[in-house]
């Protein structure tokens, strides 16, 4: 019985050791784009709203 | 309807070409109060839309068929230079967002903001821009 759980254990393991390195590489974007969270879009907008002669 | 209540009432155009999209922001917005008066299924219907409805707000998908969001919040804001777009699109980089910021939209939410905070979102645009 314990032998024939072995390979499904093996394989947790290696899906769990792939999950590890995929969550260690940053996500694939192209090349010099900044990706923004919703604060920061927030940020920029406020911002704008601030610049002198701005008319939003 | 009272004519203070209608002052007061929000209308607002729909734009994305995925109906369950459409459907999911109806629901965003019923909590606030603020009515849809016209779903538009790309840039070139929202830019026709806006002309006959003209409603106090636009919310604007930006990946769209025919015409793009980009080009119908152009052409909304050369059309009506008081429009108030706000941008609700699931891309987040940071030329997109600066691009449409200096086309002239008051906001611009992702897709994947939670509900509530979406709700937030909206209404803190719509006061900021009746204020300024």
């Amino acid at each position: 019985m314990e032998k024939e759980q072995e390979p499904f254990q093996q394989h947790r393991f290696d899906l769990q050791q792939m999950l590890k390195e995929l969550a260690s590489e940053p996500p694939p974007v192209m090349a010099g784009t900044t990706l923004l969270s919703q604060a920061r879009i927030a940020d920029l907008f406020e911002r704008r709203q601030q610049e002198p002669g701005s008319h939003g | 309807m009272s004519e203070a209540a209608e002052t007061r009432l929000v209308t607002v155009l729909l734009v994305d070409d995925e109906k369950h999209v459409r459907q999911f922001v109806r629901a965003v917005l019923t909590p606030l109060n603020w009515q849809v008066v016209g779903e538009a299924v790309n840039g070139d219907e929202a830019v026709t839309l806006y002309k006959t409805k003209r409603p106090k707000v636009v919310l604007l998908d930006l990946n769209m068929p025919v015409k793009d969001g980009g080009t119908a919040l152009r052409e909304i804001r050369e059309f009506d230079k008081r429009a108030r777009v706000v941008i609700l699109s699931s891309m987040c980089d940071l030329e997109t967002v600066q691009a449409v910021r200096d086309l002239g939209a008051i906001a611009y939410l992702r897709k994947d903001t939670p509900v509530s905070e979406l709700r937030t979102l909206l209404d803190a645009a719509l006061r900021q821009q009746l204020v300024h």
